[in-house]
């Protein structure tokens, strides 16, 4: 040991930090201002003054710059120019025919461009032309013509071209990742039963591939299979971007032809250097990737249209909520996440917008499994005796309407939700076209619960009661509150009716789900496009994600949901669309819980935001805001 | 010549604890369904569909062995893989969250094992009285603070009550932006050392600004441990027999205290010192996520959550080597502070 | 002096040491009385479960119902303290007791033969110290399910190889000793060896070790929970108590300690609980440590 006790030597490290803290806080370079006390006792809050309707002719005006109370002082601007939003999680793949999760939809959205956009208002029925400057529909629905904007260079300096456009959507379809979005393109081209280029017969050939986007000229034409109502709602979300061909190329990507086709379908991830770079023609490039940490856009300077208002925008990664909120109130991020639980926190904090009630195009629905598999652990003694369900029990539509009457969906959306929810009939949520606020829906009813319980089974589920598991995610509160709501209701209808919870992991969960292990699952849809097939068929559609995971089939239904997605007429689709509202009101294969409502808290030196529920993430277009009082 | 053979003899041995580490990581994967697997692939609701897809793609059903092949293959041409929590290959993914994970330990871990040393000393020299008491309550208090709740505290009073005195992350926005751009070279991505080289004063103190609550959070957490080992250690060392024949030679309090006894309870503090640093450059999973200072623990523990195993197996790697080289810098500094233990022991 | 009279001399010499002792025993009585300090509503299915008032996220305050008020998802924090108790005196008790046992003789083994049992037990505790505990823990609550058993396996195979080597360290220090040496020159056998002679002159860093450990298991449970791998939620179990103040320690701007209760009590306990033990683990340490106690 040294003659310098340690001691001395942690003293002078501590006197060393401190001074350093010290320092910077008095007088260093990073210099902060506390907030101006003088500031409006609550903050000020917008609500959007219009939905999105059914009506396509509609044009509602974009959002004025939130009213925000005019108040002697302001704080000091933090970082102008740079925009910082702190988010929950990272992105998965930069790639936009890979992609298929909000975090990365909204940097492609930044980045790249679609032919057309439907997100440039509050509409999302308003089309607005982007690298296309006009289009046409032949008037069998099946050819779509874009005459592609001249004079736009991508980031890296090449022209815009149809080629690069044709090749984009091609590159897409060859590409089409599992686990991505590219059904929603083969749904339209190829008909509706084709989701995949895996075929049982092999990969679907190119030649078929390439046919169905041509350049003619300047114009780009889509060869559809039959008409396709959402196909230009589905062309301007980012699986829609347009890359540039010769960049793609020279990076490795599908080079034309068959043998790379082959060698590039379905990739692992980080199968292309593209899922890490970008080069789109956007009004935003890719600065710096810290993937898990932040990602930093940098303005266009060379944008085709005006350049965009911030100069930067840093997407950041801030797992805890806490730390968020600090971020916040200090003004070193301009806009956060907010957990749901958390917003009375966020009462009286000054120099805040906030934006409420907005309609998210998501759903969350507690499903009933009609046929429950024999490895299920979750059904007790397996039969109808007080100890068990059977593994039909919910094929008898008295038990599910029974628990759809027992579920108290006033308390839930209170109380799991604050009130930040409202309650919808049919996956149909409002904001999707052919949205019917007056859809049928279940309300707690205990007689009329008892009435159908008593008559399920032939009485036997009455007198000898059940029971049975329903699980939750860990870490998931309002999942858990619905399956202890139900658990109560139930009990208190007749005590033989024993519901047990059990919380599980995601995964274990999602496997019970897939598996047909659970008796009953919640889990809720966000929309691709929004259009009412995009909710259908996952929940009522033999085939969809949802009701294969349930065993629900109903011939019927299928047939209806293929009639409504292949007409050309709007007042068709409506009462087609009509008419399954009241099928899943009657069979009830699943009940829908809630339809979230969301909010967004900016500072207040942030103007330009307007809610249109397509736009990936909670920023809204990065093109429209700016910073600056 | 006896010692570099040492030394290779215990870093050969890496490669059985190596290849043991990645067949208990495999073994632990055959606990769970394939359907659990492709969990970590479905990021989003509308991707539910792609199950199967995703299976069969990531030959997630294949048999143990056969997945075993397929990654060993991988790695010994020299690929880890590509870790799909934070999208990026999993090398490039260690190597981006170390430096910042080495940054705390540099600071956080001679703070806490010097710190403890130095109170535990002070404790057992003054046993029973005032000072011992003081010493010894403080620290269990900070030891009984959940790590969250005492960062979450240090960042409300000094990030929030002293707006923005001292931040969360790892610089400030501005500082951040210019040590990305063409005139500051990031030669380790260790922000103050980054500074030092730059000649960049404005950075460094903006980095040491950042580093102080995390580093004060885990000392505060970790003194207890060391301070309390030290103390014991030191009591039990000043009850030996030498230091009896030391003080009655008539050496002064201090020499005994500092030399004879001190260095001989020096010996199980350096065993856990070892480990505190391994752990700390390991990943400090709550302190990194309370303060957003991404480094190798936050990465571990979305890589487990998610069960990303070619993120886990490379993490996992990581983690030996490390252990592995901890222990024998341990065993190395035993031998020269107890010339009685002979390096052979450990060692057919 | 007899053992038992030196042992209140101990007590009385050391006021640290009584308050570690008296903290214990009335967490050791809380435990006990549980059933009728905090006796569980009628019908009541799981004594361990929580009862809940309304399903809110926000905390309540201290009123007649709730005497310590309610936390997230409105569970009663008294009721959870209390038999929270109970849950920490099983899982730092038998995590602990199972990786002492555990730890001794794999690391008096290791340290007293050396050779080739020595290698392979520290290559086995490589292996598990380069394991990542959390994908452990992961792979255990997805295996057995979120509860205080898998926190618990996933603890005890977590901390086992640690005090292997603490102990094999410990041994290697006092092996070479000359009474060591003596006891060996007499033909003393050697689990003889060991236990009499070896392990009381070296266990005691092991056993300040345990001491602190016991109450720390506690806060690991704490950060699996804050990891979202703790007990289900709703447990009697103070760490996830403490882990659902996580986000309300700091409160709404203004009032910052608006939900002090949510995050002091649950943290008051688990504070005492770690204090009982570390005092009490110097206290035996003093009374057991022949050498050190009579000097």
């Amino acid at each position: 040991m040294t003659k310098i006790g340690i001691g001395k030597f942690l003293l002078m490290f501590i006197i060393l930090i401190l001074a350093v803290s010290t320092l910077l806080a008095c007088g260093g370079p990073e210099k902060t201002t506390t907030p101006a006390t003088t500031g409006p006792t609550t903050a000020p809050t917008t609500s959007p003054t219009t939905s999105p309707t059914t009506s396509p002719t509609t044009t509602p005006p974009a959002t004025t710059p939130p009213d925000v109370g005019a108040t002697p002082s302001k704080p000091e601007v933090k970082n102008p120019g740079t925009y910082i939003y702190a988010t929950i999680g990272p992105w998965d793949s930069l790639d936009p025919a890979y992609a298929y999760d909000t975090a990365s939809g909204e940097v492609l959205q930044a980045v790249y461009e679609p032919l057309i956009s439907n997100w440039e208002t509050e509409s999302t029925t308003e089309y607005t032309p982007i690298l296309a400057t006009e289009w046409t529909v032949s008037p069998d629905g099946k050819t779509y013509r874009f005459k592609i904007r001249e004079g736009v260079t991508f980031h890296n300096g090449n022209p815009l071209t149809p080629e690069d456009v044709e090749y984009s959507f091609e590159r897409g379809m060859v590409q089409d990742y599992g686990a991505g979005p590219q059904w929603m393109l083969f749904e339209p081209l190829f008909g509706a039963d084709t989701h995949s280029s895996r075929t049982d017969s092999g990969l679907i050939p190119l030649e078929e591939i390439m046919s169905k986007v041509e350049v003619d000229g300047q114009w780009v034409q889509f060869n559809l299979a039959g008409p396709y109502e959402p196909f230009l709602q589905i062309l301007a979300q980012p699986w829609g971007s347009i890359l540039d061909k010769e960049w793609c190329i020279e990076n490795g990507d599908w080079d034309g032809t068959q043998a790379s086709y082959e060698a590039l379908n379905d990739p692992p991830s980080g199968g292309s250097p593209i899922q890490e770079i970008m080069n789109g023609t956007g009004p935003f490039k890719l600065e710096r990737v810290e993937s898990g940490v932040e990602t930093v856009l940098i303005r266009n300077d060379n944008y085709w249209r005006a350049p965009a208002n911030l100069e930067r925008v840093i997407i950041k990664v801030v797992d805890e909520w806490t730390t968020r909120r600090l971020m916040l109130e200090a003004g070193d991020a301009d806009m956060v996440d907010v957990p749901r639980a958390h917003i009375d926190e966020l009462e009286g904090v000054e120099n805040l917008t906030v934006y409420k009630d907005l309609p998210t195009l998501q759903n969350t629905a507690m499903f009933f499994q009609f046929a429950i598999s024999e490895e299920s652990t979750f059904v007790g003694s397996g039969q109808l005796d007080g100890n068990g369900i059977p593994r039909d029990f919910f094929a008898d539509v008295d038990v599910r309407k029974g628990f759809a009457y027992a579920f108290d969906y006033e308390t839930f959306l209170r109380d799991a939700f604050k009130n930040e929810a409202q309650q919808i009939g049919s996956p149909i949520v409002e904001g999707l076209s052919y949205y019917d606020p007056n859809a049928p829906r279940y309300t707690l009813d205990l007689a009329l619960a008892e009435e159908h319980l008593k008559k399920a089974w032939g009485g036997q589920v009455w007198e000898n009661g059940f029971t049975l598991t329903i699980a939750y995610n860990s870490g998931n509160l309002e999942r858990k509150t619905a399956c202890e709501i139900l658990q109560q209701n139930l009990f208190s209808i007749n005590d033989k009716f024993v519901v047990r919870i059990q919380v599980m992991q995601w995964p274990a969960l999602l496997r019970g789900m897939y598996a047909s292990l659970l008796p009953t699952f919640q889990i809720g849809w966000l929309a691709d496009y929004p259009d009412a097939h995009n909710f259908v068929f996952p929940f009522m559609h033999s085939a969809g994600t949802f009701s294969s995971w349930q065993n629900y089939n109903n011939p019927t239904v299928d047939a209806l949901i293929a009639q409504a997605i292949s007409s050309a007429s709007s007042a068709e689709r409506e009462s087609l669309y009509r008419q399954l509202d009241q099928i899943y009101y009657d069979e009830c294969p699943s009940v829908q819980e809630a339809q979230p409502l969301g909010r967004r808290y900016f500072r207040d030196w942030i103007t330009g935001f307007y809610f249109n529920p397509v736009i990936p993430g909670n920023s809204g277009n990065l093109y429209a805001l700016h910073k600056g009082y | 010549m006896e010692l570099r053979a040492y030394i290779l003899r215990r870093l050969i041995l890496l490669i059985p604890v190596l290849f043991g580490v990645t067949i208990l990581i495999f073994a632990l994967l055959q606990l769970f369904d394939p359907v659990e697997r492709a969990a970590l692939y479905v990021k989003d609701a509308r991707q539910f569909g792609n199950i199967d897809e995703i299976i069969e793609r990531y030959g997630l059903n294949d048999p143990v062995w056969q997945q075993f092949g397929v990654w060993f293959n991988e790695v010994i041409h020299g690929n880890l893989g590509w870790s799909k929590v934070v999208s990026m290959p999993v090398t490039r993914a260690i190597w981006s969250f170390l430096p910042a994970t080495v940054e705390l330990a540099v600071f956080a871990a001679p703070l806490i094992i010097l710190g403890g040393v130095f109170l535990g000393k002070k404790a057992a020299a003054h046993k029973d009285r005032t000072i011992d008491h003081i010493t010894r309550a403080g620290a269990i208090i900070g030891w009984s603070l959940p790590t969250f709740w005492l960062g979450l505290i240090l960042l409300m009073v000094f990030y929030g009550f002293f707006t923005g005195l001292l931040p969360p992350e790892r610089l400030s926005t501005e500082t951040s932006i210019l040590v990305n751009s063409d005139q500051f070279i990031r030669y380790t991505k260790i922000n103050t050392l980054d500074a030092i080289l730059n000649g960049n004063g404005q950075v460094f103190l903006d980095a040491l600004r950042h580093l102080v609550l995390p580093v004060v959070t885990l000392t505060v957490v970790n003194i207890a441990f060391i301070m309390r080992l030290m103390r014991s250690s030191m009591l039990e060392a000043l009850g030996k027999g030498y230091i009896f024949s030391a003080r009655a030679k008539g050496l002064s309090e201090k020499v005994v205290i500092n030399k004879h006894a001190g260095r001989n309870a020096l010996i199980p503090v350096l065993t856990v010192s070892g480990y505190i640093f391994a752990s700390i450059v390991n990943g400090v999973v709550v302190t990194e996520t309370i303060f957003n200072y991404k480094g190798l623990g936050w990465f571990a523990w979305q890589s487990a959550i998610n069960l990303d195993a070619p993120s886990v197996l490379a993490f996992a790697l990581f983690n030996g080597i490390l252990f592995v080289i901890t222990n024998l810098v341990v065993d190395l500094l035993y031998a020269r502070i107890d010339p009685r233990i002979r390096l052979g022991a450990s060692v057919t | 002096m007899s053992g038992f009279k030196y042992f209140l001399y101990q007590l009385r010499r050391n006021p640290l040491s009584i308050a570690g002792f008296v903290i214990l025993l009335v967490f050791v009585f809380v435990a006990i009385l549980a059933p009728v300090i905090a006796p569980p509503p009628e019908g009541h299915k799981n004594i361990y479960q929580i009862p809940r008032d309304g399903y809110s996220p926000t905390p309540q305050p201290p009123s007649e119902e709730h005497p310590f008020g309610t936390t997230q998802g409105q569970y009663d924090i008294y009721y959870g303290v209390i038999w929270g108790t109970r849950s920490a005196f099983q899982v730092g008790l038998i995590v602990i007791l199972s990786v002492l046992l555990v730890g001794i003789i794999l690391g008096s083994i290791a340290g007293y033969f050396g050779g080739i049992a020595d290698e392979i037990i520290m290559r086995l505790t490589d292996i598990f110290l380069a394991f990542p505990p959390l994908i452990l823990a992961m792979a255990i609550t997805v295996a057995l399910g979120p509860s205080l058993n898998s926190v618990m396996v996933a603890l005890i195979i977590v901390s086992w190889p640690a005090y292997a080597r603490l102990v094999r360290g410990d041994i290697l220090a006092v092996r070479e000793e000359d009474y060591v040496q003596a006891t060996r020159g007499v033909g003393s056998s050697h689990l003889r060896t060991i236990v009499l002679h070896i392990l009381p002159n070296s266990i005691y860093p092991t056993l300040i070790m345990a001491s602190l450990d016991i109450g720390a298991v506690v806060l690991s449970a704490a950060a699996l929970s804050f990891l979202g791998l703790g007990a289900p939620e709703g447990y009697a179990d103070w760490g996830q108590m403490i882990q659902f103040a996580r986000n309300w320690i700091v409160g709404p701007s203004g009032n910052p300690f608006a939900y002090w209760y949510a995050v002091a009590i649950p943290g008051f306990f688990i504070l005492f609980f770690v204090l009982g033990w570390n005092l009490l683990g110097d206290a035996f340490r003093d009374i057991l440590d022949p050498r050190l106690g009579k000097s």
